[in-house]
C-alpha cells in the first residue's frame, strides 16, 4: 500500500503526546519534575494537535467528522474518544498542577496521565489489526507504538529536564530512554522477521494471473514485498533508517550519556532526532509491506 | 432478512468481461475503477512438472463478497458502510468521511474512492434493480449463462440467471422475469464444487462453482 502520510504523522504525534504526558505523570508519581511539568503538558498538548490536525488531511470530508462517533465498533472512533480523554486529562492535570501547593501535581492525576498515555499507542495500535492484512494484524503493532511511546517520550522528557535544568531526573529518563529503545529494537526486529516470513500467506496457491483491466501491470510480487525488509526496495531504508539512525546511534548516544560528561549534553537532541527518522522509516515500511490478503492486483 | 447472492460456474465463464462493462456503463463506474474485474487465474501445471498443453486456468470474476461478517462495517466510523436488510453490504455516500479505513479492511481491494466525489464506492448488487425484482447487471448480461443471482435462504439450486423469452416480441417484464434456475441449467454439480475466496473470518457470501478435476485456488 502507499504510504498514508496523513496518518503516519498522526501515529507518530499520537505516541509522542503519550509518551511526553506518561513520562511526565511517571516522575510525578515519583514526586520530581515539577519545573519541567508546564513544559511537557504544552508539548504533549501540541503534538496531540498536530497529530489531530495531520489526520485531517486523510479525510476527504472533514466536514462530516462528527458522523465520527456514530459507530463504537470503529478504531477510528476509539481514537477519537482516547483523544478527547486525553486532553480531559492534560487539562485536569494542568488544573490540579497550578492548585497545589508545591507546584506539583496530586499522585492520582500522575496516574492518571500514565494511564492515558499508554493508552494512546494501544488503541491506535488496535484500530490497525485488520485481518485483511497480515502484517498489521498482529500485536506486535500494537507492542512496537507502546514502545515507541515510550523511546519518544523519555527522550523528549530528557531534553525538557535539560532546559529546565531538572538534574534530578535526568538519570532515571536516560535509564528509561535507553531501555525503550532496547525494547522498540527488540520488537521491531522480531517483527521485522515475521513479516519477512509471511509471504506464503498472501494466495499463495495463485501463481499466475492475469488482470486483463491492467495489462501493462505485473503480477504482484508478494512474497518479494514481504521480504523487501532484509533485503530488498526497503532494505536501505530498514537497516539503515529504523536500525542503524533509529536505533543503534541514540543506544550509542545514551550510552555515553551514562558517563555524565557535560560535552554530551547536546547528545539527548541528536538521538531524539534519530529515534524520529527510525519512527518514521518504520512506519513507511508498514505501509509498503501492507498488502491486502487477496493481493493479486492493485486496485 | 434475505442473504443475496451470486454463483458464478466457472467451468462456463469464458472471459468474455460482459460482467465488468455492463457494471461500469449501468452504475457509471469512474474511469480506472472497476465494482467488478474479471482476473485470469493460471495457467497452472496440472500436475507437479507439468509442462504445455497440460496447464488449466479459470477465469474469475471478482467483486465485493457482500460477506457476512463484512470487516469495512466493523472499521467504518460514520456507519456508512452498513448492512442492509437483504444482507447486502451499501455505502451511504452522504455518510462516508472518506477515511478509507474499509478501504484498508476488505481483504479483496474492491472498493474504491470515486476522487470527484470524495466519497468510497463499491457494487451494491445493482441495489435499485434487485429491489424490484430484477437480476443484477452484471447476471443479466453475462456472455456465458455464468452467473447466478438468488437468495441463500431459499437454496443456490433456486439461483437464477435470465433466459430467453418464448415469444421474441414480449414486453419489458415478461423479458425481464424469465428466468432459468441454476440446478435445472448447468451442469450437474456437488456442494464440494462450490468455492468461496479465501476467508479471514468476514464469511464472504459470493461462490465460486468449480467442478472435480480442475484445482481451486487461493
Amino acid at each position: 500500500m502507499e504510504p498514508q502520510w496523513p496518518l503516519i504523522l498522526f501515529t507518530f504525534f499520537l505516541c509522542l503526546a503519550g509518551g511526553i504526558f506518561g513520562m511526565q505523570g511517571y516522575l510525578d508519581v515519583k514526586g520530581k519534575g515539577a519545573k519541567m511539568q508546564k513544559a511537557s503538558l504544552l508539548m504533549s498538548l501540541i503534538a496531540l494537535i498536530v497529530g489531530g490536525i495531520s489526520v485531517f488531511f486523510h479525510l476527504q470530508h472533514w466536514e462530516r467528522i462528527f458522523n465520527g462517533f456514530g459507530h463504537i465498533t470503529s478504531g477510528i472512533t476509539h481514537e477519537f474518544i482516547i483523544c478527547i480523554v486525553f486532553a480531559v486529562v492534560l487539562l485536569i492535570y494542568f488544573i490540579m498542577m497550578h492548585r497545589s501547593e508545591d507546584n506539583l501535581a496530586p499522585k492520582w492525576c500522575g496516574v492518571l496521565a500514565i494511564i492515558v498515555g499508554l493508552l494512546m499507542p494501544i488503541v491506535t495500535g488496535f484500530s490497525y489489526l485488520m485481518p485483511a492484512r497480515p502484517s498489521w494484524d498482529t500485536p506486535l503493532l500494537v507492542l512496537y507504538y507502546t514502545a515507541n511511546t515510550f523511546v519518544l517520550g523519555s527522550l523528549t522528557a530528557m531534553i525538557i529536564a535539560d532546559v529546565k535544568k531538572e538534574d534530578d531526573v535526568k538519570d532515571e529518563l536516560g535509564k528509561w530512554a535507553l531501555w525503550s529503545v532496547i525494547v522498540e529494537l527488540i520488537i521491531v526486529f522480531i517483527y521485522a522477521c515475521v513479516i519477512n516470513a509471511s509471504g506464503n500467506l498472501y494466495s499463495s496457491d495463485i501463481q499466475y494471473y492475469f488482470d486483463p483491466t491492467l495489462p501493462d501491470v505485473p503480477m504482484v510480487d508478494r512474497v518479494g514485498i514481504e521480504t523487501s525488509l532484509f533485503a530488498g526496495s526497503q532494505a536501505v531504508s530498514f537497516w539503515l533508517g529504523t536500525i542503524a539512525v533509529g536505533h543503534v546511534v541514540p543506544l550509542v548516544l545514551l550510552f555515553m550519556l551514562k558517563k555524565k560528561n557535560e560535552k554530551y549534553r547536546g547528545y539527548s537532541v541528536v538521538a531524539f532526532i534519530c529515534a524520529v527518522i527510525g519512527s518514521f522509516t518504520w512506519r513507511v515500511s508498514l505501509y509498503v509491506v501492507a498488502l491486502d490478503i487477496f493481493s493479486l492486483f492493485i486496485p | 432478512m434475505a442473504h443475496y447472492a451470486i454463483l458464478t460456474d466457472l467451468n462456463r465463464c469464458t472471459g468474455c468481461l460482459s460482467c465488468t462493462v455492463a457494471c461500469k456503463a449501468i452504475n457509471g463506474v469512474p474511469v480506472g475503477h472497476f465494482w467488478i474485474k474479471t482476473l485470469r487465474v493460471g495457467p497452472h501445471p496440472k500436475y507437479e512438472g507439468a509442462q504445455f498443453p497440460d496447464v488449466e486456468m479459470y477465469f474469475l470474476p471478482m467483486q465485493c463478497q457482500h460477506c457476512e461478517h463484512p470487516e469495512c462495517v466493523e472499521v467504518c466510523p460514520t456507519e456508512a458502510s452498513h448492512v442492509r436488510e437483504d444482507g447486502t453490504v451499501q455505502i451511504d455516500r452522504s455518510k462516508c468521511i472518506g477515511c478509507r479505513f474499509c478501504v484498508m479492511a476488505c481483504p479483496y481491494g474492491v472498493r474504491y474512492l470515486n476522487e470527484e466525489d470524495r466519497v468510497v464506492e463499491k457494487c451494491t448488487l445493482c441495489e435499485e434493480r434487485i429491489t424490484q425484482g430484477e437480476l443484477p447487471q452484471c447476471v443479466s448480461q453475462c456472455g456465458a449463462r455464468a452467473r447466478f443471482f438468488g437468495d441463500l435462504d431459499q437454496g443456490v439450486d433456486n439461483f437464477e440467471a435470465p433466459a430467453h423469452p418464448d415469444s421474441p416480441g414480449c414486453q419489458y417484464d415478461e423479458m425481464t422475469q424469465t428466468r432459468v434456475r441454476l440446478k435445472d441449467y448447468v451442469e450437474p454439480y456437488k456442494p464440494s464444487d462450490i468455492h468461496h475466496v479465501v476467508d479471514v473470518g468476514n464469511h464472504p457470501k459470493m461462490m465460486y462453482l468449480l467442478r472435480e478435476g480442475r484445482e481451486w485456488r487461493e
